[in-house]
């Protein structure tokens, strides 16, 4: 009982810190980017006299409490632009507005960066928008991959889900502009539902930070964000084309965004992007129905006030993606044939068509968020938002039931979240937090097959806080989560036969983290997680064939949450000419759930099929992630990264499945950096990846051994350029130059086939 | 703690709670405001809890698995040679699968130098699907397995697919007949071509059915003890 209430005491503490009285005024400002009137956030205020700081919030806004009457002269400052100063003679309550103007000098390498946010203690790597223009048209978990410590599991080429330390699915949190998606994500053939174009900035964390969003953030975090609306009066937008050789591929997306003049401090923002792409090919022959379809678009308002501001935002999504035919498997003899056989026996040619087997995937998204920031500097955020997302997945069936869909599922999910920001207080920043979720997930009838899961819905509430205080040399952070979550499942297998229960299921977590900046150059930040997740749905109750890799997959109902302890430390060095960061984590997981092979063979008309059980041991995760770059001359940048996994049952003293193997990459670039002319901001970049053989593994937990190491050779030029006062551009890549063919070891049709040959892509982009 | 109800309080609350309201009407103004806008708070929230607790998943409802079939049938019909064609006796051997592929009676016995016509019929919950298959002649094909060379032939009676077809038996004894019927295949391939394909995998498609069960081939007028 006691402990309880320390616990709540913990939670609320930091908000009853007081603040030193020193003056009855205030001074509120907003800092943009004069280019483009965007907010930035992140900004840093100084008042260097009176040893005063602020940082802007994400709405670009800051406060400074307490000030005495007097002159104050504030210095404004942000990564990439020029500082501003200005002079302020406070007599009253006064509001301050600075535009940055950018800096001349491109950072030396803007592909990838540790960013500071609110997450001083876990590293952010981060890819900025130059990164993203450089590989627009990739999907969503293709884009990150050239960050350390991420990898892909893949199923074809089509369906790709990110991984961070070898955590996927339900172990990492996706959120997309602000909201944490949700969707069908427990499936490893089901990939993001987010249309990477609506991106300006995509943020990874590696750390386990569930205190701020809760469980199954075991893994890590993505953060997917647009900019924001513009705040001054201004009409712009940008266009993209992007075409590919490898599936000919087209892609386009627009966007538009303003001011509506009638209504001050009202903004906007609509985009939208098209794909159409037809069968991919390996390096020798083409992979059968592997072509995909995209509609994505969003629609964004923002009103801001001197109240503050309120922000509505709209997103659709809606995909149609072939799976190659070559992996519909019908037995276990079928499987063990085409393993034998290492590529597909009917080479196919190329097609647009989308036939059985294919998935269609919409989801909608809308959000709603009120952001004000009070009086006495203080913020407060209220944000609702649902989601909708439905999945059919098409199947090759006899009798015209191959345009019935043999899944068919809809998710509806509401979120009210509201936090409370205490910022500045005694260089104390604190913040309050509760959200709500709720989930029903349900199968439509009419599949004429037993839907894999059951039909659930599950509620969710959690109240969180967090506090970091801050010093000149040294950060420290701490958050602490109370989370309580009920599952209420219900469905029929295939004899007809109900099942199903209630779970309920709490859990507290917490982190704790430092940040030292031992030198100029040199900072350090150490950060330790807890994190929890409840067993999925698929996880307690699936029952059946798992057409792709014939297999029974059987559920634990039983099964209780699985806890894990990741400690992440961070050592990075910005010397002027060598830049270093090294990753070293431990994940330790307790409950750790995964599909062992259970020795027995389920028979069927079909023939004999292996059969797996879900269950639980204590796994240890270790790794490094390691990037060091050298400036070899102000236009020469030479890189390499390595991340290295290793995983195991501590328990029964074994390897776990599907484990990212050992990889380094190495990159040279040249950037020209002279001027705004054509050719002023070009840039050329070869790159290798060598990806090691997984050989830690357990022969029967997998129907083939891992592939040999391979390496792909990537090549990449570009430039961007003013063209009639507005930015221009054109990038051109080849990847897997060499084309050779090659399997990757979490592709999960790399039993079936190879991955993908060469392919040249070109993009144009233009902003105004 | 610096905080107060109002400021936590959304959209109609973001009041400044620091201004200091002297005129008595500009006083009732802001009561009424905040009236309003406390409704609008409670109704916001009411109407969350009303989402929230409608949020209910549905009851589930039981699926018929209409593309698996749950058992089979194979017939084998005794035949006369008669004008150039045959002609089918009443003698007729049957051999049953339950949906485990399990098949009874353990074992057939067929007679050398006869024919036969073998007969496949499919069933879910005890219908014939065979419709269904015939409907998909071009993407439906059956092989047979496992017979050692020269013991025994086929050929089909329907567009390729071996639901109706003539075994030949030529010679005696014991051996596991695989029957597999392959969905989805390209019955052009050069791999599709024999009854007896033992590369039919290369014709692509998928396993629809892959059985076996023993035939004992027994001489005619001979004795077969069990």
């Amino acid at each position: 009982m006691l402990g309880k209430y320390a616990f709540l005491l913990g939670l609320i503490m930091p908000f009853f810190v007081s603040a030193q009285e020193t003056g009855p005024f205030s001074i509120r400002g907003s800092v943009s980017a004069c280019s483009t009137g965007l907010p930035l956030s992140g900004a840093n205020i100084v008042l260097q006299k009176e040893q005063k700081h602020a940082t802007t919030d994400d709405e670009g806004m800051f406060f400074l409490p307490k000030m005495a009457k007097g002159s104050y002269r504030i210095s404004v400052s942000s990564i990439g632009f020029e500082t501003a100063v200005k002079t302020v003679a406070l007599h009253t309550d006064t509001s301050v507005c600075f535009c940055l103007k950018p800096q001349e000098l491109v950072l030396d390498d803007v592909a990838v960066y540790a960013h500071h946010l609110s997450h001083t203690t876990v590293r952010v790597d981060r890819l900025d928008k130059d990164a993203l223009k450089e590989s627009k048209g990739a999907v969503l978990g293709e884009l990150l991959k050239i960050i350390p410590g991420m990898n892909r599991l893949q199923t074809g080429s089509t369906i790709v889900k990110p991984v961070i330390h070898g955590m996927h699915g339900n172990r990492i949190l996706l959120i997309n502009n602000g909201v944490k998606q949700e969707g069908q994500q427990w499936g490893a053939e089901h990939a993001p539902e987010i249309d990477p174009f609506i991106a300006t900035s995509i943020q990874v964390i590696k750390g386990a930070d569930a205190v701020q969003y809760g469980a199954d953030a075991i893994g890590g975090v993505i953060i997917v964000e647009p900019d924001p609306l513009p705040l001054e009066s201004k009409f712009g937008g940008s266009f993209t084309l992007v075409g590919s050789s490898n599936g000919r591929a087209g892609i386009g997306s627009a966007m538009l965004e303003g001011t509506v003049q009638p209504i001050p401090g009202l903004s906007w923002r609509t985009q939208g992007s098209f794909k159409k792409a037809g069968s991919v090919r390996t390096a020798d022959y083409y992979l059968m129905n592997t072509g995909a379809r995209e509609l994505n678009y969003s629609a964004a308002f923002s009103y801001r006030h001197r109240f503050g501001t309120i922000d509505a935002y709209y997103s659709h999504f809606d995909t149609d993606l072939g799976i190659f035919s070559g992996a519909h498997i019908g037995s276990l003899e079928d499987l063990k044939t085409r393993i034998q056989n290492g590529r597909p026996f009917i080479e196919g040619k190329f097609d647009y068509n989308i036939d059985a087997p294919r998935q269609k995937v919409v989801h909608d998204l809308i959000k709603i968020k009120g952001h004000r920031l009070l009086n006495n500097g203080n913020q407060f955020t209220f944000q609702y938002d649902f989601q909708r997302n439905s999945r059919q997945e098409y199947d090759i069936r006899r009798g015209g039931r191959s345009d019935v869909p043999a899944v068919d599922l809809q998710l509806d999910a509401h979120t009210v979240r509201i936090t409370y920001q205490q910022l500045r207080q005694k260089r104390f920043h604190a913040r309050l937090g509760i959200d709500a979720n709720s989930i029903v997930n349900n199968s439509i009838p009419g599949t004429f097959s037993t839907p894999l899961i059951p039909n659930y819905d599950r509620y969710q509430v959690g109240l969180f806080s967090t506090g970091k205080f801050i010093r000149n040399r040294y950060e420290i952070e701490g958050g602490i989560r109370y989370d309580f979550q009920t599952l209420d499942a219900a469905g029929f297998d295939k004899n007809k036969e109900w099942y199903g229960g209630t779970h309920t299921f709490n859990h507290v977590s917490g982190s704790i983290g430092v940040f030292w900046k031992a030198g100029q150059t040199v900072t350090f930040r150490s950060n330790l997680g807890l994190a929890w997740r409840p067993p999925s749905v698929n996880e307690l109750y699936s029952n059946g064939l798992h057409h792709g890799s014939a297999m029974i997959e059987i559920g634990d109902n039983s099964l209780r949450t699985e806890q894990g302890y990741k400690w992440i430390n961070t050592l990075s060095i910005e010397g002027k000419a060598v830049q270093l960061v090294l990753d070293l984590h431990e994940h330790v997981l307790k409950n750790y759930i995964y599909l062992k092979p259970s020795g027995n063979f389920e028979e069927s008309l079909r023939g004999a099929f292996p059969v797996f059980h879900y269950e639980q041991t204590d796994a240890l995760f270790l790794g490094i992630d390691a990037t060091i770059s050298y400036l070899i001359s102000p236009q020469f940048n030479y890189e390499v990264k390595g991340s290295f996994l290793r995983a195991s049952d501590v328990s029964r003293k074994r390897y776990l499945p599907m484990i990212p193997s050992d990889r380094i990459g190495n990159t040279l670039r040249w950037e020209a950096n002279s001027g705004n002319h054509i050719f002023g901001k070009a840039f050329l970049q070869v790159q290798h990846d060598i990806i090691f053989r997984q050989t830690r593994y357990e022969n029967e937990s997998d129907f083939a051994p891992p592939p040999e190491t391979y390496g792909v050779m990537n090549f990449r030029a570009g430039t961007s350029f003013l063209f009639n006062g507005k930015q221009a551009g054109a990038n051109f890549t080849i990847d897997n130059l060499l084309n050779v063919s090659y399997k990757e070891y979490m592709n999960r049709f790399r039993y079936y086939a190879h991955d993908l040959g060469r392919n040249f892509t070109l993009r144009l982009f233009y902003e105004f | 703690m610096p905080t107060t109800l109002a400021a936590i309080l959304p959209y109609g609350y973001f009041m400044n709670s620091n201004q200091s309201i002297h005129n008595n009407q500009l006083n009732k103004k802001t009561i009424l405001m905040k009236k309003v806008t406390l409704m609008h708070t409670v109704s916001l929230v009411l109407i969350l809890i009303i989402g929230f607790s409608a949020c209910q998943k549905d009851n589930p409802i039981p699926e018929d698995n209409q593309e698996e079939f749950n058992s089979a049938k194979i017939t084998f019909v005794e035949l006369t040679a008669q004008n150039g064609g045959y002609l089918e006796g009443e003698e007729s051997t049957v051999i049953a699968f339950d949906k485990e592929g399990k098949p009874s009676p353990h074992h057939i016995h067929l007679t050398e130098g006869k024919s036969y016509r073998m007969k496949i019929e499919l069933f879910y919950n005890g219908e014939s699907i065979n419709q269904e298959i015939i409907d998909e002649a071009d993407q439906h094909q059956f092989f047979f397995l496992g017979a050692p060379d020269g013991v025994l032939d086929y050929a089909y009676e329907d567009e390729k697919i071996g639901l109706e077809g003539i075994m030949r038996i030529i010679e005696h004894g014991e051996f596991d007949l695989q029957v597999i019927l392959r969905h989805g295949l390209n019955k052009g391939s050069a791999d599709a071509q024999q009854w007896n394909s033992k590369t039919y995998a290369k014709a692509g498609g998928t396993d629809d059915m892959n059985v076996s069960f023993e035939i004992h081939i027994v001489e005619e007028g001979g004795t077969h003890d069990h």
